[in-house]
């Protein structure tokens, strides 16, 4: 009788405490836009992402043809910006002031804007590839079935293929390619290859400066500040 | 430098008068603005005089201060600041007051110019801006703490959409969460917002146009209040939204040379790509001119204008690439105009162009024109006639193209499409000047008559006159010439599908229907044309038959009761006799069997698919059927007469580190019911590749088998003898390959080894006479590669693979044997980095034999070098040649050169 007593109260116990051990929260979502959904980790099914969604460790967020979004780490604010026909699971554990962060990639378009990490390296993987980073600013277009192209806008990125364990640095204006055959290779970026951020905001203002030389030889700037 | 240390050390001094009861009282002032100017004051409490009173500030982020000696105005000192030197980064001020008794009052309390106060400063008052109060920092006694605010950024300007206010507290431990206390715009909304985990967020029902301000106060556990924050932000409506223009793109040159056997081949070719992107849209433009271009094949040079304005329209001009369907336009290039116009709930797209442009005649002698077999004919009045003929031209084919679906709560969709592509007959000129046709002995020999006419090439005025001089004439038909026939194609269809179990579960459905006319030279057939398309007897009825008395046997189709006739039509399809198919389903079978003839309309093609996403598991499994009859020119490679049912599924475990995958699929040729002996093929695929990680080795296996029976069970009599025409056949294909890094010293290598090997097997070998000869090869092949990575900018890449085939050959006495050929090659490449990447050369060799019934060995060189003129700007070069060495010695294979430059803008 005792030791049924006590298997049900550690149950009661172990029912109590399961909230506790809910996933950490790691991120919230900035900025939604199209067809954007998330499977919370723990639970089961899709439920459409909203702006301002808490993420937690093992969330997973599938965007659909139009869809994009914007998430930024609650630690040091690095953002992920997920594009069209993507679908990643944001992963992070808490450690002493920081989070150990990684995101999982099966497919898809994603901006990472990594600021300099306290502890560990931020980690973008794939079926194919590893990228790690301490602190930069770059892009990760993935297809399982061919491999991924990093492309590198600051810092230097550690990028490994996963089937040759070949790893190469892609610095700034150059593109890593991890192909599914092994292969590991790096090449200058040809600017029309790097996706379009839907959220470009950091750009300031444009300007243009069209210098008049007058008859007497006096020249002016006519400034147009493009809005 | 001396003044900060000085300033430094009478802060610390400071501190050891902190309980002599001194203070400096200064309340932080409100609504500081852009280009009003600024008084800050502060009032002394204390017993001692002032000896020296300074302020100091600067811009937000700034690393100065700008010092200001405090101007005493009765009990207060103040200090003014221009409005036109603040920012809405925000201002950075403090005060430090020098005592007659040594001592130092400050403002903030501790660390003032490591630690200055910060002020909120609104931007400029504009007519149009509304300003919000922002609520007083209060002067307490603060702990600083790091509060981060993730959106929005301060000073941002954000669309209303995007108005969501988050902070987090994840850096500050021990954060009373019941003292947390959010105010935007004034108003408190901490009750709607919600606060978890540290995290701050508050996403407000609407935001106007305009300025808003945030405050967030909180305090520890232990009750002292946390530094507050505040920030403001605008937000952007309308067309009143501040655009970013954004401009990149590229341009690129390359030229080729290359010989191979014996020809020369250059070709130069020039690329562009522009992009001009603005907040609301952007503008994508690209070329490709290159000399491979010519009039007599189908264009190489690439134009194409892109117009997306957001998610809702996208206009795209010149050659572009969509695909719809299957079914109909699946990524074949078009060129003409595409509108994809799509409201989330409705979408429209449509498309116009050309599939293929007119191709008048062929560069050659009898690229145009040409005497057909027995062109002469002597008709009953003696006339002599030579038939000319056209040939070498390709029409312009035109496609339409419009799909219209609805999403109704991202749940269930629906779409109907129709696409038209028809050849225009009147693109491809009858006369073609300057064209030259071959005339020989036989075409000038008419009923065993040889005529005078030279032999040899001719122009079309040279051989009238030649002909006219043997008292002939040309008979060149306006139609039905020789070459390409035009063709109409018309594809109807429609699909439904559905998302179930939120979101994970898909299901579609994609019916389509086809008629195709192969000739339509002769335009369409009449009601009384069709009256014998099936069967000789104009009775009115298609395909009506009868008994010896003369009595109705099968009733046929009333050609009266057809509610069409094919000429009122023509513009949408040339009905006639080439049409297939001639009656869209088996109009007899469709009474004994309905469902089975509307499903297996031989022109018809669908599809029914169910797709999983989930965590670990990705299923799909399709059962699809295309139809012997079904054609979409827009899509000419679409494999037909299929029926076929597929599964594969593929599970992600231990975090997509361990793939296993397999794949079932089922295909045979059955679908009309008059196909006894269908050819079926099973095949199943399983694999599993383990990638543990970085600096591991990983691992690849995959299976592969595939059964094929064309289902007879007998042997079939051709002529005297029996043949055995049976197969069933089973082909096992296995894989293995294996990467292992490793490191020795500061060089770190990949070994990658891949071991394939193909077996096929006769399932009837025992069934079989003896000297059956089954002709399928046997292969294996291993490889290996050394990749090495240097401490120094070299990468060198070491392989070596060996394949051998084992070929079944037969000889005249029927023996049977295998002729093994063997292939074994080596290579090396290197790439070295000069001037931190500016310089990257590359070389390389390559070794290749062969054992077999022909020994070839070639020997490789390649070189390369890229250069980086400037950002952005490269130029590169390389070469290659390859020997031959044959039974005839040494001989040049291949060589040519490629050099490039790219400019990126």
């Amino acid at each position: 009788m005792d030791k049924t007593k006590h298997i049900i109260i550690l149950l009661l116990v172990l029912m109590w405490c399961s909230p506790l051990e809910s996933a950490a929260k790691i991120a919230v979502t900035t900025k939604v836009s199209g067809t954007v959904d998330i499977e919370q980790a723990g639970s089961s099914g899709l439920s459409a992402l909203k702006p301002g969604t808490i993420l937690s460790d093992g969330d997973r967020i599938i965007t659909g043809k139009n869809g994009f979004t914007a998430l930024i780490y609650i630690d040091d604010k690095s953002m992920v910006k997920i594009m069209a026909n993507t679908e990643i699971i944001i992963k992070g554990t808490h450690s002493t002031g920081s989070i150990s962060k990684q995101v999982n990639i099966d497919r898809g378009t994603l901006r990472a804007q990594v600021n300099k990490q306290r502890k560990g390296k931020f980690v973008v993987q794939s079926s194919t590839s590893v990228a790690s980073v301490k602190g930069t600013n770059f892009w990760m277009i993935t297809d399982p079935e061919t491999g991924d192209v990093l492309i590198a806008l600051e810092g230097l990125v550690s990028l490994t293929n996963l089937v040759s364990g070949e790893t190469t640095d892609v610095g700034a204006g150059t593109t890593g390619t991890s192909s599914t055959d092994g292969s590991v290779e790096t090449s200058e970026t040809n600017p029309s290859d790097i996706p379009t951020d839907p959220d470009e905001s950091d750009t300031p203002i444009n300007q243009i400066e069209i210098e008049l030389e007058g008859p007497d030889g006096v020249i002016k700037t006519l400034m147009i500040d493009i809005q | 430098m001396m003044k900060r240390i000085q300033i430094a050390a009478l802060i610390l001094l400071s501190n050891l008068f902190a309980f002599s009861g001194s203070y400096l009282y200064h309340e932080p002032p409100l609504d500081v603005r852009v280009g009003q100017d600024l008084i800050l004051s502060a009032m002394p409490v204390s017993d001692n005089q002032v000896v020296e009173a300074q302020g100091y500030y600067r811009i937000k982020g700034n690393i100065s201060f700008q010092e200001v000696h405090l101007q005493n105005v009765q009990a207060t000192w103040e200090m003014k600041i221009n409005g036109r030197a603040l920012s809405e980064k925000g201002l950075e001020y403090c005060f430090i007051f020098k005592m007659s008794d040594g001592g130092m009052l400050a403002f903030p309390k501790e660390n003032p110019l490591e630690q200055p106060h910060v002020l909120v400063v609104l931007p400029m008052i504009f007519p149009e801006k509304i300003i919000d109060v922002i609520e007083p920092v209060f002067q307490q006694e603060f702990v600083s703490a790091e509060i981060l605010i993730l959106a929005p950024e301060p000073e941002a300007e954000i669309n209303p959409d995007d108005a969501v206010i988050a902070l987090s507290l994840f850096n500050i431990p021990d954060v009373d969460s019941a003292s947390i206390r959010l105010v935007v715009d004034g108003k408190d909304v901490t009750e709607q917002a919600e606060i978890s985990g540290g995290i701050v967020t508050y996403i407000p029902k609407r935001f106007k146009k305009g300025i808003h301000s945030v405050q967030l106060t909180l305090s520890m556990l232990d009750g002292t209040p946390i530094k507050p924050i505040s920030w403001t932000f605008s937000v952007l409506g309308g067309l009143a939204i501040a655009g970013n223009v954004d401009y990149r793109g590229d341009i690129s040159a390359r030229y080729l040379n290359e010989y191979v056997g014996e020809n020369f081949l250059n070709v130069g070719e020039l690329r562009g790509n522009a992009e001009v992107s603005v907040d609301f849209g952007k503008v994508k433009t690209s070329f490709r001119q290159t000399t491979r271009d010519n009039p007599y094949r189908q264009p190489l040079n690439r134009f194409s204008t892109a117009l997306q304005f957001g998610e809702f329209l996208d206009i795209r001009m010149g050659d572009f690439y969509r695909s719809i369907s299957p079914y109909t336009l699946d990524g074949r290039r078009v060129r003409g105009l595409s509108i994809d116009i799509d409201l989330k709930f409705v979408r429209l797209e449509v498309i116009q162009g050309q599939l293929n442009r007119k191709v008048q005649h062929l560069n050659k002698t009898n690229g145009a024109l040409l005497l057909p077999l027995n062109p002469g004919k002597v008709d009953t009045l003696g006339q002599l006639s030579f038939t000319m003929d056209r040939t070498g031209y390709t029409f312009d084919r035109e496609i339409t193209l419009a799909r219209l679906s609805i999403d109704l709560f991202s749940k269930f969709q629906m779409g109907i499409h129709i696409m038209k592509a028809k050849d225009d007959i009147n693109s491809v000129n009858k006369d073609i000047s300057g064209a030259s046709f071959s005339v020989d002995s036989t075409d000038i020999m008419v009923n065993d008559s040889l005529y005078n006419i030279a032999v040899g090439d001719y122009s079309y005025n040279s051989f009238a006159n030649a002909i006219e001089a043997v008292g002939g004439v040309i008979n060149f038909p306006d139609k039905n010439w020789g070459g390409r026939t035009p063709e109409d194609n018309i594809v109807v269809g429609f699909d439904i599908g559905t998302v179930r179990d939120k979101k994970r579960l898909k299901l579609d459905f994609s019916w389509n229907f086809s008629m195709y006319n192969r000739d339509i030279w002769d335009g369409p057939m009449s009601l009384a044309q069709m009256d014998t398309i099936i069967d000789d007897t104009a009775d009115g009825f298609i395909a009506q038959s009868y008994d010896e008395d003369g009595n109705v046997s099968t009733v046929g189709i009333d050609t009266t009761q057809i509610p069409i006739n094919p000429v009122n039509i023509q513009n949408i399809f040339v009905y006639n006799i080439n049409t297939t198919p001639l009656i869209p389903y088996d109009y007899f079978g469709a009474k004994e069997f309905p469902i089975t003839t509307y499903v297996n309309m031989p022109s018809s093609a669908f599809h029914f698919r169910i797709m999983g996403n989930y965590r670990y598991s990705k299923f799909t499994m399709v059962y699809r059927q295309i139809g012997p009859e079904f054609v979409s020119l827009a899509n000419p490679y679409l494999t037909t007469n299929i029926r076929e049912f597929v599964f594969t599924n593929r599970l992600a475990l231990i975090e997509n580190k361990l793939l296993i995958s397999a794949t079932y699929k089922y295909k045979d040729d059955k679908i009309l019911r008059i196909v006894k002996e269908p050819l079926i093929t099973k095949t199943l695929v399983a694999s599993l590749t383990f990638m543990p990680g970085a600096n591991a080795p990983s691992f690849v296996v995959n299976f592969q088998t595939i059964g094929k029976n064309n289902s007879k069970t007998e042997l079939e009599k051709v002529g005297q003898e029996w043949q055995d025409f049976r197969q069933d056949s089973r082909t096992n294909n296995s894989f293995f390959s294996v990467t292992y890094p490793f490191s020795m010293g500061r060089i770190k290598h990949n070994l990658n080894v891949n071991v394939n090997k193909i077996v096929n097997e006769d399932q009837l070998a025992g069934d079989r006479k003896t000297d059956y000869f089954f002709q399928k090869s046997d292969s294996k092949t291993m490889s290996l590669a050394l990749s090495s990575h240097f401490s120094i900018p070299l990468r060198t890449i070491a392989n070596f693979s060996r394949t051998s085939i084992q070929v079944p050959v037969q000889d005249i006495d029927g023996n049977i044997s295998a002729n093994e050929l063997v292939w074994t090659s080596i290579s090396g490449n290197g790439h070295y980095s000069f001037f931190n990447n500016k310089l990257k050369v590359n070389a390389g060799l390559t070794y290749l034999t062969n054992k077999g019934t022909t020994p070839i060995s070639l020997y490789g060189f390649k070189s390369g070098a890229d250069y980086t003129i400037i950002n952005g700007m490269t130029a590169s070069l390389s070469g290659h040649v390859h020997i031959r060495d044959d039974n005839s010695g040494f001989s040049l294979n291949t060589s040519g050169f490629l050099f490039s430059f790219r400019y990126n803008f």
